[in-house]
Parts: structure tokens; C-alpha cells; sequence
């Protein structure tokens, strides 16, 4: 006799919930996999899961209504503020993305040829002896 | 008077061994939540929103010049990939010499839910690549993704060539036109994506989480707890390793209901990345367009990315140099465990050292 027998060991309910599992593991999985693999149960698992959404957002909807009323700031009111954040760090971005292209263009700039060197100034510069001129030219005139 | 028959009582201490290993077994489920995980030291070299780009840190220089990067799905933690010392993919590639990056996408929150797919495409992963650039002077990089992430690193690699030296994808699903019962479950007229995601801003991550459970009930839901009884009182059992597991796989994240949508409907019910018709910022997605080495790695049992799912990287790049590695096992047993670490890893670094 085996210890089992003599002790009466099935009554072991962890033992015996082990037991249960081993002999009926791949009847279970076979019949559910049969089951869950329907078309009816996909269509029956998706009208649940609407039906549960619809108590979800009805549940929502009164409670943003009742903390609006309250003076209360609702989750929407504070993502809001969140959505202002993320969309601030965005344009940081873009003006990073900028930045980065004209570094890249300067620095890979092609070499001018060497005539045109001693005119290649930086713009700053030029652009303030433009407007000298364009300040002192009436001046000139006038003299 | 007559006594009447009893049965035979259990013997106590056999009663008391078996109630000390339940105790001992919820000890073990419920300590999983702490269990340490992600411990290979990292450092921030960028962020945006909730997404973060780590470097790992390495006590000596690379020996490849060629950085990999790591795309993470967007439904689980980042740390699958350095679960735990010893059974950790970035741990063996930086023994394998590899500068090692990876995002991780963080925790939308309801403040994203208009962050969709494309975004994380278009303006993430190319600035997370810039940062890659910068942190090593590599013009190039290994981009490997897992699962979604996988989908997001075959898009990135489509719209910007100029960045990825080679693809290597694990178990990502990119053809949805035999999706198995993830495609069933979520084909238009049956799943209520809009439903879903008007009310939810960010779909909670047990929606997932059951949806992969489902596709094994038995399994999932009771077969776990009865391999860890049986491995209880083994003096070889890593309880550990278990822990690290378990906490893992039910460390699931919120989904940002725009991606959620966009992975839904452009992805599983319009199949558009297969069908040459995805589009992200008005520029299309061709499989085509991918002209680097690619090595996709698919999972034989996978029933969250069927084979029929990850088999059509192959035919469908415009690459010369496409290899495949078929892993008999499941979807996360191939990336982790003791299988992963002796067979595949070596493989995947030997192709990654020869494609530097």
C-alpha cells in the first residue's frame, strides 16, 4: 500500500487541487480553446466589453459633472494642463530640431572658392554696414 | 450502539507540509511586486514626455563601433530585456563589447491620450536617435525592437535609412492578415476600439493583459501557480528568477488611446504596414524602403505575434541581406531564460559583430 492510501493523503486539499489540475489541464485548455475560438465568442466578449464601457462612461460622465458643479478640478481639467506641457516641450523641440540643422549646414558648409574668400563675410557684419549705409547715405547726400 | 465508519484522516504532517507550502507560495506571488529587476547600471541621456533613452553604462570602451538600440513595446515594462543579472540581453551585449541604448516609453497618463503611433515614430524615435548620435559619434545604429516595438523600429527604419545600419526584429508582428485570435478579437465590427478609447484616455493595461492571457486561460491563470508548487522544495528552483518573471508579466502599462486606435485599426483591422498604404505625416511606410541587414527572429509557439505575423519581413524588404532565426518556444520565453541566454543571444551577437 502506498502512503497515500494508508494516510488518506487525497484528502490533502492542496494535493488534491494539484491532482485535479494534472487530469484535466488539457481537456480544460481543449475545450476552452474550441470555445474562445468562435466567432460567437469574439462577438459576445466585444458586446461585454462595450456594454461595460458604456456603465464606465456613464459612471465618468456623472462624476466630472458632479465635480464641475462642486468647483472642483476635474482629471480632464488637470491632463489639460498636462496636453500644455507636452505641447510647450514640442515646439522646445522643434526649435532644437532647428538649431541642429543650421550647426549641421554651417559645419558641412562647402569650402567657397577663393575669390569670392575675402566678400565672405559673416552676415552680422554685413548686415550692419548695410544699414550704416543705408543710415549715413541722406546724410551724405545732404552734405 | 454502533460505530459508524470514518475515513481514514490525512496524515497531519503531510496536511501541515502541504499548508506551509501555500504560505510558502504566497510568500513567493505576492514578494514578486519588489522583486529587484532592471539592475544593469543606466544612464539618462534623453527624454521626452514620459519617454527616456538610457545608456548603459560600461566600465570599459566599446569594441564595436556600431551602437545598438533597444525599442521597447509600448504595453510593458522596459526591463524584459534586463530582467535580472544573468538573465539580462543587455548584460550580454555589453560583455559582447556593444554600446547599449534603450527607450523606455515610461507611463502615458490622460494628458496623452492624443499621442498616437505616428508621433512616436515621426518625433520620438528620430530625436532619441539624434541623442545616439551625439552620445557616440555614430552616424549609424543597430535599431532592434521587440514586439510593438519591433513594428515602431521597422517604420523608423523605413522613413529614415540614413540612421539604421541594420534592423533586427524579435517576434514583432507586422502582418496582421492572419493575426490568430488577437485578430479575431479585435477585428472591426466585433472590438469596440472607439468605445474604448472615448472612454478611456489611456486604455488601461489589464485590457491587453487579459486579451494575452485569454489566448491561454488555463495556462495563464492557473498553470503558473501549479508549476510553482510542483517547483517548491527544489533546492534548484531560482525563486528569484520567478519572482522577477511574475512581476514582469503582470507589470502591465497603460496604452495612450490614440496609439491604442491607430495600433487597432491601421495595424490589425487595415493591415496597413503589409499593404504598403500606412502613412505617418503624410510620408508612406514601405516595407520596400528598408535597404539595411535585417534579422528577424520569430517565436515557433507565439501566440501573441503568430508566425504568420512576423514571417513577412523577409520577402518583403527591399534589403539583399535578410536572415531569420525560428526559436522553438513562446513569445517572452525566446528574449529571456536559460534557452534565450545559450541559444539565441550567441546567435544574435554573432550576427550583430559580423553586421558592425
Amino acid at each position: 500500500m502506498t502512503k497515500a492510501e494508508t494516510t488518506g493523503q487525497d484528502s490533502d486539499p492542496f494535493e488534491t487541487w494539484r491532482q485535479l489540475y494534472d487530469a484535466n489541464e488539457r481537456a480544460w485548455t481543449s475545450a476552452l480553446e474550441q470555445a474562445m475560438g468562435s466567432q460567437e465568442f469574439s462577438e459576445t466578449s466585444g458586446k461585454m466589453l462595450e456594454t461595460m464601457l458604456a456603465a464606465q462612461k456613464s459612471v465618468r460622465d456623472n462624476m466630472r459633472t458632479y465635480l464641475e458643479t462642486m468647483n472642483v478640478p476635474t482629471r480632464e481639467d488637470i491632463a489639460r494642463l498636462g496636453e500644455l506641457v507636452i505641447g510647450l516641450e514640442e515646439k522646445i523641440d522643434q526649435v532644437g530640431d532647428r538649431l541642429d540643422a543650421i550647426e549641421h549646414a554651417v559645419r558641412f558648409k562647402p569650402a567657397a572658392p577663393a575669390p569670392a574668400a575675402a566678400t565672405n563675410k559673416p552676415a552680422r557684419p554685413t548686415t550692419k554696414r548695410t544699414k550704416t549705409a543705408r543710415r549715413t547715405a541722406p546724410s551724405r547726400a545732404a552734405k | 450502539m454502533t460505530a459508524t465508519a470514518s475515513p481514514i484522516p490525512p496524515d497531519a504532517a503531510d496536511l501541515w507540509s502541504s499548508a506551509d507550502k501555500a504560505l510558502e507560495m504566497a510568500r513567493i506571488v505576492l514578494g514578486s511586486a519588489d522583486a529587484p529587476v532592471g539592475l544593469t547600471p543606466k544612464q539618462l541621456i534623453w527624454r521626452k514626455n514620459k519617454a527616456r533613452l538610457y545608456r548603459y553604462v560600461r566600465s570599459e570602451p566599446p569594441t564595436h563601433q556600431t551602437p545598438i538600440f533597444l525599442v521597447l513595446p509600448l504595453i510593458n515594462r522596459a526591463y524584459i530585456l534586463d530582467l535580472r543579472p544573468g538573465a539580462s540581453f543587455v548584460e550580454f551585449l555589453l560583455g559582447q563589447g556593444f554600446d547599449v541604448f534603450l527607450i523606455d516609453w515610461g507611463t502615458p497618463g490622460d494628458e496623452d491620450r492624443a499621442l498616437d503611433v505616428t508621433t512616436l515614430v515621426t518625433r520620438y524615435l528620430p530625436r532619441a536617435a539624434k541623442a545616439i548620435q551625439r552620445a557616440t559619434g555614430a552616424d549609424q545604429m543597430t535599431v532592434l525592437g521587440y514586439c510593438i516595438g519591433g513594428a515602431l523600429a521597422t517604420c523608423l527604419a523605413a522613413l529614415h535609412p540614413e540612421v539604421t545600419r541594420n534592423l533586427v526584429l524579435l517576434t514583432a508582428p507586422l502582418d496582421f492578415s492572419d493575426a490568430g485570435r488577437f485578430g479575431q478579437l479585435t477585428a472591426r465590427g466585433v472590438f469596440p476600439v472607439d468605445r474604448l478609447t472615448d472612454t478611456f484616455p489611456t486604455v488601461p493595461g489589464q485590457v491587453p493583459d487579459i486579451g494575452s492571457k485569454l489566448l491561454n486561460p488555463i495556462a495563464n491563470y492557473i498553470g503558473t501557480y501549479r508549476n510553482l508548487w510542483n517547483k517548491l522544495g527544489d533546492p534548484t528552483f531560482d525563486v528569484g528568477g520567478w519572482q522577477a518573471m511574475y512581476r514582469w508579466v503582470n507589470d502591465s502599462v497603460p496604452f495612450a488611446g490614440a496609439a491604442f486606435r491607430q495600433w487597432i485599426v491601421e495595424f490589425y483591422q487595415e493591415n496597413r504596414l503589409a499593404a504598403d498604404t500606412l502613412e505617418m505625416d503624410g510620408r508612406p511606410v514601405r516595407l520596400a524602403d528598408i535597404r539595411c541587414p535585417v534579422l528577424n527572429i520569430a517565436a515557433s509557439r507565439d501566440q501573441i505575434a503568430p508566425r504568420p505575423t512576423t514571417s513577412i519581413i523577409t520577402g518583403r524588404v527591399g534589403s539583399e541581406d535578410v536572415s531569420e532565426i525560428l526559436v522553438e518556444g513562446g513569445h517572452v520565453g525566446i528574449v529571456v531564460g536559460r534557452s534565450a541566454s545559450q541559444n539565441l543571444w550567441p546567435k544574435v551577437g554573432a550576427w550583430l559583430s559580423v553586421h558592425d
